[in-house]
Order: structure tokens, then C-alpha cells, then sequence
């Protein structure tokens, strides 16, 4: 149970993004998301969340090139329907649309770190205590992001069990029950994971091996740069 | 630094399912009639359980992370929800009677969400914050006849948290 509760959604890949340090993979995301929430001209959009789409496909990720299509086709209703009437349901297409991409992204780089990437990111840090205590933290709020969605699936499941009906998704004490699940299955996790590390012997004051397929290597590092030019160039079009 | 892991991780999660909350608000923007409760109830398990730093850290991961996924209007709420979600957790922990915490919850609330109008009237102009321009009108024309409800509306909030914070903890208590 443990060392399920280890793996996360962690899925074994070779390709190149699993390879990147986990400092880099943080960066890239961050950068991404910029971009993504940064893009309203829907010709722009539709290149960059193609290229990520296939980007992904080639790794074998599912699920982001639908999230693309999605947000090209909202974007593009956002900017052409023109109705003031219906301007209140566009733009919250749009905005749900830029959302399930960005889940999508997240989910992608999840899917990519191991938790003793995670530990080994607090530990390796070359700046101060504190400073090393918040990459992990940032790294491991990034990383439980995608199991939230799990959990709420979960927790919709056991609230369906217990009435013995599909809940009514409109009642806020439903979503008080939920939310209440997904708290204690979340608290649940962050305990189980911290028990499994300290049985292990895991600290964070003693040296740790880092995984020599996570060195920088010329190909990485010219992959890293490739990746992060297209949201690079498109946040700094926007600033000017 | 070993004992650091459990409430770095809690702090992870619980920052995680505040953002999870806010991209809800991101989307459907009459949505914070129902946040109001549920996201501070996150900050507040936060404070009531966590290292003072960790509740700094989920304080800046949850307002940074809105700021820079979904904008200013919801960082600006985000901060509202993590400081009042605070005030509450803080009396929590520091087992407040029940009475005076929930007076002191539904000032917080009252107080907090002036502050956050008047911060929004005051950026008004100098960024694009359209979304919320109607309830900043609503306020500057009916401020009066706003006030009145506004207590009773955080009176409410303070009730309805002080129940769910015992109710969560209540849960973890026997699933821990």
C-alpha cells in the first residue's frame, strides 16, 4: 500500500522530458502556463497548443491533444461570437478551457517526477534551508495537484455509495461531504508518504544519490532550450 | 530538518486544493458565493495544524500560484480567503471559546472584505479588472444599504466555518 502511495502518478517513460532535472521541468511549466493564460489571438493559440499536443503524443501522454482542440475551439468562439448576450457563457467556456489544458499540463509534468526526485530537490538545493524546504514544497504542491482531481472522483464515488443515488451536484452540502473526503484523503496521503520516507531511513541532512540518468547532458540541455523558447518568445511579445 | 517532510506535504496538499478551489472561481465567476466557505475552511486546517512556516509558505503558494495562473482579481480573492481562513484556524488552534470565535471570525470576515473592495476600488483604472467592476459599482452606490447585510452575511460565514473546521477535524481524527 505504501509503496503505491510512493509512486504517485508516476508512469516509467524514457523520453527526454523524464529526463530533465526536476528544477528545469518546474521552470518549463511555469513558463508554459504563463504563456497559456498569456494567448488571446486564436491563430497563435492553435500553433502552440498543436505543438505541445503533439509534443505530448509522441511521448505517449493521452488526454492533452483532446484539451488542445478544446481550448483552440473556445478561443475561437471567444473571439468571434460577438453577441453580448452570450459573451457571459463564451468567455466561461474559455476560461474552463484554459483551465483543463493547464490540468493537462500539470498532469503531464506529474506524470514525468518520482517522489525521490521531489526529495531530492529539497535536499539538493544550494541555497539555504528554508530556500531548499520551498522548492519541495512548490515541486510537491505542483505534483498533488492531478491527484486532487482523483481524489474529488473518489470522494463523488463514496458520496454516491452512502446516498445510494447520484448526488445533486447543486446542493452546497454535497460539496461540504466532498470536500470534507478529499481533505482527509489528501492529510491521509501527505501521512502515509512522510511514514514510508522516514521507515526508509530518508533524511533530509544526509547526502543523496541523485540518478545518473537526471544529469545534464548536451542533448537535454539543447531539448530544455528548445521547449522553452515558444512560451519564452510569446510572454516577452506580450510584455512589449 | 527530518520531521519537516509530514507538514511540508501536508502544506503541499492543502495549497494544492486551495488552487484546485480557485481555478472554480477562475471559471465561473458568481462561484465565490460558495468558496467563501469552502477555501478558507483549507486555509484555516492549514493554520490550525501546520509550522508557522509552512503556513507562510501556503499562504504565498496559493496567492502566487493564482497570481500567476489565473490573474490579479483572483489572486486579490485568494488573499482575502487565505487571511481570513487564518484568523479563524489561529483561534482554532489557540482554542478560543467557540462564542468568541465566531465573533471574531465574522469580524475578520467583515473587516477583510472591506479591505478587498477597497483594494479593488483603488486598482480600478490602473489594470484590466472588468470581471468584478459591477460589484465595486454595486458597493460605491449601496454602500449603506449593503452594510447591514454584509454583518449578517459574515456572521453567517463564521458560523457556517466554525462547524466545518470541527467537522474536519473531527474526521481526521478518527481516519489518522
Amino acid at each position: 500500500m505504501r509503496t503505491r502511495t510512493l509512486r504517485g502518478i508516476y508512469r516509467p517513460n524514457g523520453g527526454l522530458l523524464h529526463d530533465l532535472p526536476l528544477g528545469w521541468k518546474t521552470m518549463l511549466l511555469i513558463a508554459y502556463i504563463i504563456a497559456v493564460l498569456n494567448i488571446d489571438d486564436v491563430l497563435v493559440l492553435a500553433v502552440f497548443s498543436l505543438m505541445i499536443g503533439t509534443t505530448a503524443r509522441l511521448m505517449g501522454t493521452s488526454g492533452i491533444g483532446r484539451a488542445a482542440i478544446a481550448l483552440i475551439l473556445s478561443a475561437a468562439l471567444f473571439r468571434l461570437v460577438d453577441i453580448p448576450a452570450l459573451r457571459l457563457f463564451t468567455s466561461f467556456l474559455f476560461a474552463l478551457a484554459r483551465v483543463s489544458f493547464i490540468n493537462q499540463l500539470l498532469r503531464w509534468y506529474s506524470e514525468s517526477i518520482h517522489y525521490s526526485q521531489l526529495f531530492a530537490l529539497g535536499q539538493g538545493s544550494k541555497g539555504t534551508q528554508i530556500g531548499g524546504e520551498f522548492l519541495f514544497f512548490i515541486a510537491s504542491n505542483l505534483t498533488t495537484y492531478p491527484l486532487i482531481e482523483r481524489d474529488l472522483r473518489l470522494a463523488l464515488d463514496a458520496e454516491r455509495l452512502r446516498l445510494g443515488h447520484l448526488p445533486r451536484l447543486w446542493m452546497i452540502g454535497t460539496w461540504l461531504n466532498v470536500l470534507t473526503n478529499v481533505l482527509v484523503r489528501g492529510l491521509e496521503r501527505a501521512d502515509s508518504v512522510s511514514h514510508s520516507v522516514t521507515e526508509r531511513g530518508f533524511s533530509f541532512d544526509t547526502p543523496f544519490t541523485i540518478n545518473p540518468t537526471e544529469r545534464v547532458t548536451g542533448t537535454r540541455f539543447a531539448f530544455a532550450l528548445l521547449t522553452f523558447l515558444p512560451p519564452l518568445i510569446i510572454v516577452v511579445m506580450r510584455l512589449l | 530538518m527530518t520531521n519537516c517532510v509530514y507538514p511540508l506535504l501536508q502544506g503541499a496538499t492543502l495549497s494544492a486544493l486551495a488552487l484546485a478551489l480557485l481555478a472554480i472561481q477562475f471559471s465561473i465567476v458568481g462561484s465565490f458565493v460558495v468558496l467563501t466557505w469552502l477555501v478558507p475552511l483549507v486555509f484555516a486546517c492549514a493554520a490550525a495544524r501546520l509550522p508557522f512556516r509552512v503556513i507562510v509558505m501556503v499562504v504565498i503558494g496559493s496567492v502566487g500560484g493564482s497570481l500567476i495562473t489565473f490573474g490579479i482579481v483572483t489572486a486579490i480573492w485568494a488573499l482575502f480567503y487565505a487571511l481570513y481562513g487564518c484568523v479563524v484556524g489561529v483561534a482554532y488552534r489557540l482554542h478560543v471559546p467557540s462564542a468568541l470565535r465566531i465573533l471574531v471570525g465574522a469580524f475578520a470576515f467583515w473587516a477583510l472584505f472591506q479591505g478587498i473592495v477597497l483594494l479593488l476600488i483603488l486598482l480600478v483604472g490602473t489594470i484590466n479588472i472588468d470581471s468584478v467592476v459591477w460589484m465595486i459599482d454595486l458597493f460605491q452606490q449601496h454602500y449603506l444599504f449593503l452594510a447591514a447585510p454584509l454583518v449578517l452575511i459574515a456572521l453567517i460565514n463564521s458560523l457556517v466555518i466554525a462547524r466545518l473546521i470541527e467537522r474536519v477535524f473531527q474526521r481526521l481524527s478518527t481516519a489518522l
